[in-house]
C-alpha cells in the first residue's frame, strides 16, 4: 500500500508534466491530436491521484503507524471520522488533498470543454497541468505522505489529532476552503490561455464566470466555517481575529468578488478588459500565497503548520507564476483596450469601477498588515513590528462602509451618466429606508457614529433591493396580469444574474448588521463566583450551581452547571467545560452558548479552585452573532442559485411555440 | 483593434484625479492605522538594550515562563510571573490581568503584549498568549512525537 501510494505520486507527476509540455506544444502547432493527448493525461493524472489518496486513507484507517504521517496525525483510539479527516489534518496529507481537488477540477474542465473553446483548451490544459505538476513535485520529493520510519523505529500508536481539531466544523472546513482556493486555478488557466492564444473576446469570461462563482461560494463557506469553529471552539468570544491565515483566505475572496463584478461591465460595455486579467491573476496568486503563509512558517499564526522546507518551493512557484502572468498581460495589453470611455462619475461604469477599487484596496490593506512583520524585519534588520486586529478594523471600516453603500447604488444607477430623474426614481425611497434604519438604531440607544453609519447604509441597501424587486414585479404584473408573488418568482427565475445578485446583497446587509452589532456592542467580563451564587450578564441572571468531574476513556472533564434566567423566566442550563485529553498536553475549554437572534450568551469556564467550590467564568454577551451566519448563508444559497442558467430560453421557446400554434390555428 | 474608434490610452483627467484621491485616502488610512496600532516585537535581550526609549510604546515580548514563578490571584483574575530568556539570564516580572489561557503554565513559551516601565523593570501586560508546544498539529515532527504520550496533564 505504501509503495503503491508512492508510485501513484510519481505517476501523477509524470502525467501532469507530460500534459503541460504536450499541451503547450499542441497550442503552438495547433495540433488537435496532441492537445487531446494532453487532456487525456490530465484525466489519467486524476485517476492516479485518487489512487494515491485512497492508499493514504486506507493506511490511516488501518492504523499503519509505520507511516510517519499516520503516526503523527492519527491514533488507534480516535473516532473513525477523525482518522479519515487526518487525511487533511497534516502538512503532506493536506497537500495530497490539494492535488486531489485540483486534479478533479482539471478533469471537469477537460470534460466540459471537449468540444468547446478549442482555441483556449491547449493552453488552459498546459497551465492546469503545470500547476498540478508542481503540487505532485512537492508531494513526491519535498513532503511525501508515504514516508516511513526506519525499520524498527515505528511507534506502536500515533499521536492522535489535536483535540481542538476534533470538531465537526474542522472536518469540513479545510476541504471546503481548499475547494475555494483551488477553484481559482481554473479561471487563472483560462485567462492565461486567452492571452496566449490571443482569444481576447469574452469567451474566456464565459468559461470562468461559473468557475469563479464556485470558488467564491466555497471560499465564503470556508472562511465562515472557520469563523464558526473559532467561535465555538477557541473560547475567546469572537469569530474573526484578523489572523494571517484568516486573512489569507479572505484576500482571494475579495479579488474573486471584484472579478465577478467587473466582468459584468466587460460583458455589457467592453470595458475593464485588462483589469479582469489582473484580478484573476492576483486572485490565483493570493490563493497560492495563502498556502505559502500556512506552510512556510514565515508568519506566526495559530494556524501554522510545522516549519518546513516547502516555503522556498512555494515562493519560487509564486514568483514564477506571477512573472508568467504579468508577462502575458503586458504582452497583450495593446489589444485589451476599452471599447468605450467612461463619461461620468455618476454612472454605473464608474461606480462599478469604484467598487472594484475598494475591494482591491481592502485587500491591499489586509495584505500589508499581514506581511508587515516580515517586511520590517528584512528592512530594519531584526526589528519586528506587528499590527493586530485594531489596525485591520481601523483601516477597513471606512472602505467597507463605502462598499456597502455602493452595494445599493451600483446595480441601480444609470449607465453612462445618471440624471437627476434617475436618482429620484431609484434612490429616494432607499434613502428614506437608510434614515429609517439609522433612526431606529438611534432610538434603540446607539450613540456612536460608526455603527449608526453602517446601520443607515444597511437600511439603504435593503430598501434598494426590496424596491427593485417590487418595481420589477409590478412591471411584470402589468404585462402578464399574474399575481404579485408569481410575478416576483418569474422575475427572479428569468433574470437570475440580476435578481440572484440582489439576494446576495441582501445577505450582505444581514451579515453586516450582525458584524457591526457583535463587534461594537458585545460585552465581556470575568466573574469569580462560589457555589450557589448568582451573577448578572446584561438582562440575564446566571446562577452557578456546582462543578462536576467526569472521566471518559479519552479525557477527563470538569464542567460547571449554571442555569440562566431572564426576568425570572428560565432560559436553560449551561455546561461550560474543561477537557483534559489524555493525549494532549493542555486542557481545552468547551464553551456553552445560548443563541438567539438578539444575542448570544457565551460562557467559558476559565478556572476553579482545588475543592471545586469556586469557579471563574469568562462571560460574553454578543449581540446578533446569528445574523452573521444567516447573512452569509443567504449569500451562499443565492450564489448556488446564480450558478444555474436562466429559465428564459425555455420560457421563450414555449411562447414562440404558442404563438406559432395561434398563427397556424388562425390560418 | 483596427477599425474601432481611436481611443487614447489614458482616461479623462478627472478620473485620474479621482483615482489618485482614492489611492491617497487608502494610503492615509493605512499609514495612520500603522501609527496608531503598531506594536514592536522584541526578545528580552533586545528589550534590555533599549530600555529607556520604550516608555509608552506598544510592545510584544517573547520568552518562557520561569518555573515556579506563577502567582495567580483568582479574586482579581490577576497573574504575576517571570518571563525568562532561555539563552541568557535575563528575566522580566510581568503582571497580567484577564483571561489566563489554558496553555499557560511553567516553562510555556509566551508572548506578552503591553507596556514596559523601565524604572521598576516591570511589564504590565494586556494580552497574554501562550503557545502550546505542539502548535496546531498533533505534533511538530514525528520523531519528537513518540514521547508525547507521557506528557499528559495528569
Amino acid at each position: 500500500m505504501i509503495e503503491l501510494g508512492r508510485y501513484c505520486l510519481l505517476g501523477g507527476l509524470a502525467l501532469s508534466g507530460y500534459g503541460a509540455v504536450a499541451a503547450a506544444i499542441a497550442g503552438r502547432r495547433r495540433n488537435l491530436a496532441l492537445a487531446r493527448s494532453a487532456e487525456n493525461s490530465l484525466v489519467a493524472a486524476f485517476v492516479v491521484v485518487v489512487a494515491a489518496s485512497a492508499c493514504l486513507i486506507r493506511l490511516l484507517m488501518t492504523d499503519d503507524f509505520r507511516v510517519q504521517y499516520v503516526a503523527s496525525y492519527s491514533a488507534s483510539s480516535i473516532p473513525t471520522v477523525y482518522k479519515f479527516s487526518a487525511f487533511w489534518g497534516g502538512q503532506s496529507g493536506s497537500l495530497l488533498m490539494w492535488a486531489l481537488v485540483l486534479a478533479f477540477f482539471c478533469l471537469v474542465a477537460v470534460i466540459q470543454n471537449r468540444d468547446k473553446n478549442r482555441k483556449l483548451m491547449p493552453y488552459a490544459t498546459a497551465v492546469m497541468a503545470g500547476t498540478l505538476g508542481f503540487f505532485m513535485l512537492l508531494l513526491s520529493f519535498a513532503t511525501n505522505p508515504f514516508d516511513t520510519f526506519p525499520a524498527g523505529a515505528a511507534p506502536s500508536d500515533g499521536n492522535g489529532l489535536n483535540p481542538l481539531l476534533q470538531n465537526s466544523y474542522m472536518v469540513i472546513h479545510p476541504p471546503i476552503l481548499y475547494l475555494g482556493y483551488i477553484g481559482l486555478t481554473i479561471p487563472f488557466a483560462f485567462a492565461m490561455a486567452a492571452l496566449m492564444s490571443r482569444t481576447l473576446d469574452t469567451s474566456w469570461i464565459r468559461v470562468t464566470r461559473r468557475w469563479t462563482l464556485v470558488a467564491w461560494i466555497f471560499l465564503t463557506m470556508g472562511f465562515t466555517l472557520g469563523g464558526v469553529w473559532a467561535y465555538e471552539e477557541l473560547g475567546w468570544g469572537g469569530y474573526w481575529a484578523w489572523d494571517p491565515v484568516e486573512n489569507s483566505s479572505f484576500m482571494p475572496w475579495l479579488f474573486a468578488t471584484a472579478f465577478l463584478h467587473s466582468i459584468m461591465i466587460t460583458e455589457k460595455k467592453g470595458m475593464l478588459k485588462l483589469w479582469n486579467f489582473i484580478l484573476v491573476l492576483v486572485a490565483f496568486e493570493l490563493s497560492i500565497f495563502g498556502t505559502f503563509i500556512t506552510r512556510s512558517g514565515v508568519i506566526s499564526s495559530v494556524h501554522s503548520f510545522a516549519v518546513s522546507n516547502l516555503g522556498p518551493m512555494l515562493a519560487v512557484f509564486l514568483l514564477v507564476s506571477t512573472l508568467f502572468g504579468v508577462f502575458w498581460i503586458v504582452r497583450r495589453s495593446d489589444q485589451l483596450r476599452s471599447e468605450q470611455k467612461m463619461k461620468s462619475f455618476l454612472s454605473r461604469e464608474a461606480t462599478f469601477l469604484l467598487n472594484n477599487l475598494l475591494f482591491v484596496s481592502i485587500c491591499f490593506a489586509i495584505f500589508w498588515g499581514t506581511v508587515f512583520p516580515i517586511v520590517t524585519e528584512w528592512v530594519l534588520g531584526g526589528e519586528k513590528i506587528t499590527v493586530a486586529a485594531p489596525f485591520f478594523n481601523q483601516v477597513t471600516w471606512p472602505l467597507a462602509l463605502t462598499l456597502l453603500a455602493l452595494t445599493g447604488i451600483c446595480p441601480l444607477i444609470a449607465w453612462r451618466k445618471a440624471s437627476l430623474k434617475n436618482f429620484q426614481r431609484n434612490f429616494l425611497i432607499p434613502l428614506a429606508g437608510g434614515l429609517l434604519f439609522g433612526g431606529l438604531a438611534l432610538f434603540l440607544g446607539v450613540r456612536s457614529m460608526i455603527p449608526l453609519l453602517f446601520y443607515s447604509a444597511s437600511g439603504f441597501v435593503a430598501f434598494c433591493v426590496f424596491f427593485e424587486f417590487y418595481k420589477g414585479a409590478r412591471a411584470r404584473q402589468g404585462i402578464r396580469s399574474s399575481s404579485f408573488l408569481v410575478a416576483l418568482k418569474d422575475l427572479t427565475l428569468m433574470n437570475k444574474r440580476r435578481y440572484g445578485g440582489f439576494i446576495i446583497h441582501l445577505g450582505v446587509v444581514v451579515a453586516f448588521i450582525g458584524i457591526i452589532s457583535s463587534s461594537f456592542f458585545s460585552s465581556e467580563e470575568l466573574v469569580t463566583v462560589n457555589r450557589g451564587e448568582e451573577f448578572k450578564l446584561g438582562q440575564y441572571t446566571l446562577k452557578f450551581h456546582e462543578l462536576v468531574q467526569r472521566a471518559d476513556p479519552e479525557k477527563d472533564v470538569v464542567y460547571a452547571r449554571i442555569s440562566g434566567y431572564e426576568n425570572q423566566e428560565p432560559i436553560g442550563n449551561f455546561f461550560p467545560q474543561k477537557h483534559f485529553h489524555h493525549k494532549g498536553q493542555q486542557p481545552q475549554s468547551e464553551v456553552a452558548i445560548r443563541r438567539t437572534l438578539m444575542d448570544d450568551v457565551y460562557l467559558v469556564l476559565s478556572g476553579y479552585n482545588e475543592d471545586l467550590t469556586q469557579a471563574t467564568f469568562h462571560v460574553f454577551l454578543n449581540p446578533m452573532v446569528q445574523w452573521v451566519w444567516i447573512g452569509i448563508g443567504i449569500m451562499v444559497l443565492a450564489g448556488v442559485f446564480l450558478f444555474f442558467p436562466d429559465k428564459k430560453p425555455v420560457a421563450r421557446a414555449r411562447v414562440r411555440r404558442r404563438r406559432k400554434r395561434i398563427r397556424t390555428e388562425a390560418a | 483593434m483596427a477599425g474601432t474608434m481611436s481611443v487614447s490610452r489614458l482616461p479623462a483627467p478627472k478620473f485620474i484625479v479621482a483615482g489618485l484621491l482614492i489611492v491617497g485616502a487608502v494610503s492615509y488610512l493605512m499609514v495612520s492605522g500603522f501609527d496608531d496600532t503598531m506594536v514592536y516585537y522584541y526578545t528580552l535581550s533586545e528589550l534590555m538594550e533599549k530600555k529607556s526609549d520604550l516608555a509608552g510604546v506598544g510592545l510584544r515580548i517573547h520568552g518562557h515562563v520561569s518555573s515556579d514563578s506563577i502567582r495567580i490571584d483568582r479574586e482579581r483574575s490577576q497573574v504575576d510571573f517571570l518571563v525568562m530568556e532561555k539563552e541568557t539570564t535575563n528575566t522580566l516580572p510581568v503582571t497580567y490581568q484577564g483571561v489566563i489561557p489554558d496553555t499557560f503554565k511553567d516553562g510555556a513559551e509566551v508572548v506578552v503584549e503591553g507596556t514596559y516601565h523601565a524604572g521598576r523593570h516591570h511589564f504590565q501586560a494586556t494580552f497574554l498568549m501562550a503557545k502550546c508546544p505542539s502548535k496546531y498539529e498533533g505534533a511538530q515532527t514525528a520523531s519528537s512525537g513518540k514521547d508525547q504520550t507521557s506528557d499528559s496533564p495528569y
